[in-house]
């Protein structure tokens, strides 16, 4: 002790202090876009919870239809509100972490604008129908690579600030930042492997289980390091920070932080427990998810603990009130998590609302109140000035819990009650709710409470809004702030009794490769043998690529989102071949380029849909759902029998499937319009027979070809058997 | 001991096997003691249960409004020395104040549109009863002790070994009063860090963890003892095939297409037309004139008339032209009843009847078609389902 203390007063007599200044104007641009695309994805979001209670509000408009703006809301709050969460207080927390001004202010700013261009192209292309489908990467290949480009102007940002730092050691935040980094760089462009058909239109370069599975090592990973790390790095620099007090334990952070990452990246199988992917990997998904739990509360024990010593002042300050329960709710939602990862637990809530319930609890608990927290922290510090109102903080902290309990609570009784009805068997031996929409008016009221919860959250936004207007108005703004610094030394001596691990803590270089490599292992094991060993999916020779008009109705399918209410996987279970037919295999998804699975069934499951039904049942559903069903709140499609069929593509698309492995004939591509034109002749026959007059070359005829085809395969092969 | 130590194991074990395998949602096993519990699915369990987490949740509160005045007394709290882990204690218990009282709020709503009390549900408010109960004592527990350190005797002392314990089994943290001991040389922009010890109760989570990973492999993957959700899957169905039978059996309703006769009475025939109405009217007619689906009204049967042929073709459909296969739906019996109410329906003559369909059927006359599905009629439509 005594010895360091000479040390350091020896440095600071040698050492010159150089002057410089932290950039907080782009901070500031990052808080107010935060703010505003929060409010938009929020907005949008309670827009689609309330269209689960009242279908009108669909508006019979394309470009509102829940199928189209659910990815709106996903990717507004996760990349938009949450992304800009993430980039203010890394912007923030780092140059101070690291005594040094952000390397490039060009940089910066290309940054900010390039994301949030990205952010509006999201938010006219998904209304428009512009999607590959794949959860929380629904945006096409241009705009991917416009964020691949973004990402890494941020990490050459970040790294060269890093670079030219003059703190010797990296502070545990800045290890998640790394991390984050290069994590995210790596699902982003390997799940977004796709082949261009047109500017705005590819195919996955994946098929059925294996797209399945990049997807959710993807989709759970994006829920790892984009709403996770990066936010337990803002953590750890903001709870000691406003509370003034010495982290708990750096033990702690060393072990639960590569504890983290290395199993993080496993959990993915866990979105697809029962379904076509190999039981193996199903396996690895539930243990990993299991032993996740104690590093993810290594971070919430960090940050709660960091408090010891200044509870009281937590019942003062609404700012700790925020970081506290947001933390609070990290640790629910990352031990639920993995108990959802257990088999007997995954049935019931597969599917269903409680997965709604588990994501609301860590996204509106953990990052919403997090970023509120920060936001009226750092507001009032940038601007020279005290928060406008402690007492509207409050008011909006209480908004916001009593929000997310009203949102939570509904969801979960939603998800228990419709898994009931779902699983209920007469002693007759029948399906004691046969009828799957009666499964759904009966949640109408939770999905109302539900929406009422969204509004209250909301409405406490609004609150901070004011406030913080308000404060912002009071205040001045220091667009540079004045720091000053030693310059780092040349050569640093170890001295005695130093942990193991400060010696990568100094090397940012040797950081982000061991991040990269621990965060590798999991994905590789678990992807790849599914692409070398045959095995793992079987084959049925009775499986057939779609025909043209078929894969133009399932583009169609994939435009109007379909995906986001209907699955397309029956699982093993008694209750769900009773009601949808034979479970799903493997082989029937081989050329499902994207897959369509789905992961909630707010309508029923599709997957054997094909044959089902009369062609003309499909005609009048989906002009007027409610004449088919009575009390559906499925939306009308009315477009679909009017608007053309856009055949041009035919050509393109075929080749590009046959590209990617689909084995169409050499030059079928050219002829391929004639056999669609003469399908769609077919169909047109057939609602004749049922006195309804349609046109060959409209959208719906090959909606319905699609979905008349739908896990018929499986049947010829059947049949062939039985001949 | 040997005899303990077996029972221990045993229940472990099948702790362990309820978590990892698919019980939750097999269908009911009678041998299974927690299931098919006659009373946990009746409404008035429902309304006890809810009433009585709400009755706790009002009793949390109260006590905690009770515990809340006891630690607001800052005075009492300066003096003592021990305040500070208390404190985080009390915190924690008041945090769940808010949350509690919100429940409260939304659970009579909630309840409303509840008519379903399935098991499962019962076993959640079951759980949610003990979980509640749980947190009363503990908040009991926590005034108890209050009372009595501000009564003067202080806990701490009164039983050092057990807070020792539990202090080192709990966090093995250095206190905050001590802290300057563990406190790092380094600071990030005044941020300085302790290093405190791992938690031992997390260190030993974390363990168990790895080995309930360790015990899930093994016994799924590498012994192949545990049933992979293909096998799980077959054993449901069996076991459903078997309830059905000892169903049908014990309620005397085995009929099937060689054994059916019609039925005459008309409290039967009744049952089948409100069947009828409810199932076959969107297609057929409301008087059976037809429709999407053929005229009943007739003596013209595309797939054979009479009781066996209709009960036949009711029971497997004829999925090549949308008619459904109902035996998924109705038991053999309403099939038996709707096939008789329908049989009553000729020479009704209803109003916009549609054309006759297939061949003139007189009882042990024109042999009808063997196979449902068989092409006869060419101007045979694709009848509605309206059901999902």
């Amino acid at each position: 002790m005594e010895k360091n203390k000479t040390r350091t007063n020896k440095t600071r007599i040698t050492m010159q202090l150089e002057k410089f200044s932290y950039d907080n104007k782009i901070v500031k641009m990052f808080a107010y876009a935060t703010l505003l695309w929060g409010i938009v994805g929020m907005t949008v979001g309670l827009l689609i919870a309330l269209q689960l209670v009242f279908p009108v509000l669909n508006f019979n408009f394309a470009y509102t239809t829940f199928g189209r703006i659910r990815p709106l809301h996903t990717n507004a709050v996760i990349f938009a509100f949450v992304g800009n969460g993430i980039f203010m207080g890394v912007y923030y927390s780092l140059q101070r972490l690291l005594k040094a001004r952000m390397w490039n202010d060009t940089l910066s700013k290309i940054n900010f604008w390039g994301w949030q261009l990205i952010i509006v192209a999201a938010a006219v292309t998904l209304p428009l129908g512009l999607t590959t489908s794949k959860e929380y990467a629904e945006l096409e290949w241009p705009i991917d690579i416009a964020i691949a480009l973004i990402w890494v102007v941020f990490g050459l940002n970040m790294f060269m600030t890093i670079i030219k730092r003059r703190e010797r050691h990296l502070y545990v935040a800045i290890w998640f930042y790394i991390a984050t980094f290069i994590t995210v760089a790596v699902l982003h462009i390997v799940n977004s492997f796709e082949m261009p058909v047109s500017l705005f239109k590819s195919y996955s370069f994946y098929a059925g289980v294996q797209d399945a599975l990049v997807q959710w090592w993807y989709g759970h990973n994006a829920v790892a390091f984009f709403l996770t790390t990066p936010y337990l790095g803002l953590m750890y620099y903001f709870i000691p920070k406003i509370a003034n007090r010495p982290v708990y334990s750096y033990r702690l952070s060393i072990v639960h932080f590569w504890a983290l990452i290395f199993l993080y990246i496993w959990a993915g199988p866990h979105h697809l427990l029962y379904t076509a992917l190999p039981d193996w990997a199903q396996s690895l998904g539930t243990v990993f998810s299991i032993m996740l739990i104690a590093p993810s509360w290594g971070g919430m024990i960090n940050g709660l603990l960091t408090l010891r010593g200044a509870w009281d002042r937590v019942r003062e300050n609404p700012v700790l009130k925020f970081m506290v329960v947001a933390i609070t709710c990290y640790g629910m939602a990352t031990f639920e998590g993995p108990m959802l990862s257990l088999k007997s637990v995954n049935a019931i809530s597969h599917f269903t609302d409680w997965t709604i319930a588990h994501v609301h609890v860590g996204a509106l608990g953990w990052n919403g109140l997090l970023t509120f927290g920060i936001l009226y922290f750092l507001i009032p510090k940038m601007f020279n000035t005290k928060l406008y109102s402690e007492k509207l903080a409050n008011t909006h902290f209480w908004l916001a819990t009593l929000g997310i309990i009203f949102y939570a609570l509904p969801m979960y009784w939603a998800g228990l009650v419709q898994f009931g009805m779902w699983r209920q068997f007469t002693p007759e031996g029948f399906l004691a709710y046969p009828n799957f929409l009666e499964t759904v008016t009966q949640l109408k009221p939770l999905y109302a409470l539900r929406s009422f919860g969204g509004l209250l959250y909301l409405s406490g936004v609004f609150v901070m809004l004011y406030n913080i207007v308000k404060t912002v108005k009071a205040g001045s703004f220091v667009d540079n702030e004045a720091a000053e610094a030693p310059a780092l030394a040349k050569d640093y001596t170890v001295h005695a009794g130093e942990g193991w691990h400060r010696w990568i803590e100094r090397r940012p270089i040797q950081m982000l490769v061991f991040s990269l490599i621990v965060i590798s292992i999991g994905g590789l094991i678990e992807i790849v043998p599914t692409f070398l060993i045959k095995s793992n999916i079987p084959t049925i020779a009775s499986v057939k690529p779609y025909t043209p008009l078929e894969l133009q109705g399932r583009d169609i399918y994939i435009r109007e989102g379909c995906n986001n209410c209907h699955s397309q996987m029956i699982r093993p279970f008694r209750f769900e071949t009773e009601r949808y037919g034979e479970y799903s295999k493997a082989g029937e998804f081989v050329y499902d380029h994207p897959f369509l699975w789905g992961s909630k069934r707010t309508g029923p499951d599709l997957h054997r849909t094909g044959g089902k039904y009369p062609d003309s049942w499909h005609y009048n559903h989906m002009l007027d759902p409610e004449s088919m069903s009575a009390g559906t709140i499925m939306p009308a499609y009315p477009w679909l029998h009017t608007a053309e069929l856009d055949i041009t593509s035919t050509a393109a698309k075929i080749s590009a499937m046959r590209t990617i492995g689909v084995p169409y004939p050499e030059g079928y591509e050219n002829i391929a319009n004639e056999d669609l034109a003469y399908q769609a002749d077919q169909i047109v026959k057939n609602l004749e027979k049922d006195k309804i007059q349609a046109l060959p070359n409209t959208e719906i005829i090959a909606l319905i070809a699609y979905l008349q085809r739908l896990g018929t395969d499986i049947k010829a092969d059947k049949a062939q058997a039985q001949k | 001991m040997n005899h303990i130590k077996n029972i221990f194991q045993k229940a472990v074990l099948s702790a362990f096997m309820f978590l990892v395998s698919g019980n939750l949602i097999a269908a009911e096993t009678p041998q299974v003691p927690w299931r098919n519990l006659k009373f946990a699915t009746e409404t008035s369990t429902f309304w006890f249960l809810t009433g009585l987490a709400l009755f706790l949740l009002v009793l949390i509160i109260v006590l905690a409004g009770v515990l809340k005045s006891i630690v607001s007394n800052k005075d009492l709290w300066l003096k003592k020395a021990s305040g500070n882990k208390a404190a985080s204690v009390i915190f924690i218990a008041l945090m769940t104040l808010p949350a509690s009282s919100a429940f409260a709020q939304a659970a009579s709503p909630e309840s409303a549109p509840l008519v379903v009390m399935t098991e499962d549900i019962f076993w959640v408010l079951v759980t949610v009863n003990f979980v509640l109960l749980s947190l009363l004592f503990a908040i009991l527990l926590l005034i108890k002790n209050l009372l009595k350190s501000l009564k003067g005797e202080d806990v701490s002392e009164a039983a050092p070994v057990k807070q020792d314990i539990w202090a080192g089994a709990l966090n093995a943290a250095v206190p905050v009063e001590r802290e300057g001991e563990i406190m790092m040389d380094h600071e990030y922009d005044g941020i300085r860090e302790l290093d405190n010890n791992l938690p031992p109760w997390w260190i030993w989570g974390f363990y168990f963890t790895i080995a309930f990973a360790g015990v899930y492999l093994t016994y799924y993957h590498i012994t192949g003892k545990g049933d992979l959700m293909i096998a799980e899957y077959n054993k449901q169905m069996e076991e459903g095939r078997l309830q059905k039978e000892a169903y049908l059996a014990k309620a005397g309703a085995k009929v099937d297409e060689n054994t059916v006769v019609a039925f005459t009475e008309a409290a039967q025939l009744d049952k089948g037309k409100e069947t009828f109405k409810t199932y076959c009217a969107a297609c057929h007619g409301q008087a059976g004139e037809g429709g999407v689906g053929p005229n009943f009204a007739d003596e013209y049967w595309i797939h054979g008339g009479g009781i066996k042929n209709i009960f036949k073709t009711v029971k497997y459909g004829v999925p090549a032209k949308g008619m459904i296969a109902w035996e998924a739906q109705l038991t053999p019996v309403q099939i038996q009843e709707v096939s008789s109410y329908i049989l009553t329906l000729k020479g009704t003559n209803p109003a916009n009847a549609k054309e006759p369909q297939g061949e003139l059927w007189s009882e042990g006359g024109a042999v009808p078609a063997a196979q449902p599905d068989s092409a006869v009629a060419d101007s045979a439509k694709s009848p509605v389902a309206v059901n999902q």
